[in-house]
């Protein structure tokens, strides 16, 4: 799969229609960007990156947020626990609206989203978290 | 021979009257306008025990009271602010970047001038960040990314190629750094290797010269002390070319750039550069040249 193809199978995981012209999209080193006009390493609005499942950029993160119903919310201590990469518990969690297996987008108590998730056994179980944007670069380092 | 270079450099800085030793700055930060307000940030890292006190000489820079990284805060991985020491945020604001304006950061990496300069943007317009090392355009990538900038293209490759011609021109030329980052800084130095900065420095300063339109604006930072790499730098500079002339930074903070060091004498209106001495300014040790382009030269040479 590419990082389209990533990009709208999350969408579609999540339930969530985005305004976004993917005929558009151009992908540069498993980058995904709109307003791309030449093929460079970096143009215009950063969609999110190909991974395991697709990475989606913050600003990405936060426009699925807004489109979604499959969510969960974690205390601070699974704030810490799903930003640093893990898994978050059933105690960490103080709400829901997502049933079982389903994909959820994970938000804290700041109703801010911090990452990805599937919502399992009660867990949330970490695919993707914000704390990527330090763990990248101690990755590239 | 290191510890010559050491006092020979301390010698000249007593010689300009200060006493430039190591020491601690605080955390500061710039508030991402782009993604948030000033009064959110200030709420939200109120629940994470972080008090801001306002920078009064900047936009949007803030000293933070912090026993916790601020770099491994939720508010940060959400791009709510970037950690910004306060001279290093004063270029920019000199540059003073308007919505839809055509902008070149020639030295871009790891990204704190580019992103400001796109909030000053308002994401509007362009701005083109060059950085030619591979392996720091990782780092720029993801800030850009991280502070939620729209309208920036990265150009991983030397900016000597770089072609167009800019409304303004940033060049915050890689330059020997100062005792800010390292307490061992003065003795991994010598003078040759500050005049080897220096040479690259007149290089990238014509160049961004040749970028800027008429009537532009080119902004030369470095945050380096010694006068090779800054005034005489511009000075170099600015006597082979009859296309530019030295502004007033409009900064109400730091002194005025040397007009004389070692009995050389520097080109005129030097005065209208700043260095900021860390003995005597509340940041690390920094110098800001503002250009303006007058007229175009039809050909080089």
């Amino acid at each position: 799969m590419n990082a389209k193809q990533q990009f709208l199978e999350i969408c579609k995981l999540l339930g969530a229609k985005l305004q976004q012209d993917v005929s558009e999209l151009i992908e540069v080193n498993g980058r995904l960007f709109s307003n791309m006009k030449e093929k460079n390493v970096y143009e215009g609005k950063c969609i999110g990156m190909k991974g395991r499942m697709f990475r989606p950029s913050i600003l990405t993160l936060e426009q699925i947020s807004e489109k979604t119903a499959q969510k969960v919310w974690l205390n601070a201590k699974g704030e810490f626990l799903f930003t640093c990469g893990r898994d978050a518990w059933k105690e960490n969690i103080t709400r829901k609206t997502a049933r079982e297996q389903q994909l959820v987008i994970v938000l804290n108590q700041h109703e801010e989203p911090i990452g990805i998730g599937w919502y399992r056994n009660g867990k949330v179980e970490n695919e993707y978290d914000i704390g990527d944007y330090l763990r990248r670069e101690r990755r590239n380092r | 021979m290191s510890t010559n270079t050491k006092n020979t450099l301390l010698d000249r800085y007593k010689k300009l009257l200060h006493k430039i030793e190591y020491k601690e700055v605080p955390t500061v930060i710039r508030v991402n306008t782009l993604a948030t307000t000033h009064e959110k940030v200030i709420e939200r890292l109120k629940k994470e025990l972080v008090e801001l006190t306002k920078i009064p000489f900047l936009r949007n820079g803030y000293t933070t009271t912090s026993k916790r990284s601020m770099a491994s805060m939720t508010p940060y991985m959400l791009g709510y602010y970037y950690i910004q020491e306060t001279a290093s945020q004063i270029p920019v604001e000199i540059l003073n970047p308007q919505p839809g304006e055509k902008i070149i950061d020639m030295c871009a990496a790891p990204g704190g001038k580019t992103t400001q300069i796109s909030q000053m943007m308002k994401n509007e317009g362009a701005v083109h960040a060059y950085e030619s090392k591979k392996h720091r355009i990782d780092s720029l990538m993801n800030n850009i990314e991280r502070m939620r900038v729209t309208n920036a293209i990265i150009f991983n490759k030397d900016v000597l190629e770089a072609k167009g011609e800019y409304d303004k021109v940033l060049l915050d030329a890689p330059c020997s750094g100062n005792l800010a980052s390292d307490k061992e800084w003065l003795s991994k130095r010598t003078i040759e290797g500050i005049k080897e900065n220096a040479k690259i420095q007149e290089k990238l300063l014509h160049k961004a010269i040749n970028l800027c339109k008429e009537g532009g604006i080119v902004v030369y930072s470095t945050c380096s002390l010694e006068p090779e790499e800054n005034e005489e730098v511009i000075t170099n500079v600015l006597k082979l070319r009859k296309d530019t002339t030295l502004e007033d930074t409009d900064c109400s903070i730091g002194s005025s750039g040397l007009k004389i060091f070692d009995s050389k004498k520097y080109c005129e209106n030097i005065e209208l550069t700043k260095r900021f001495w860390p003995d005597e300014c509340p940041t690390q040790g920094f110098f800001i040249a503002k250009i303006r382009k007058t007229k175009s030269k039809r050909k080089e040479k």
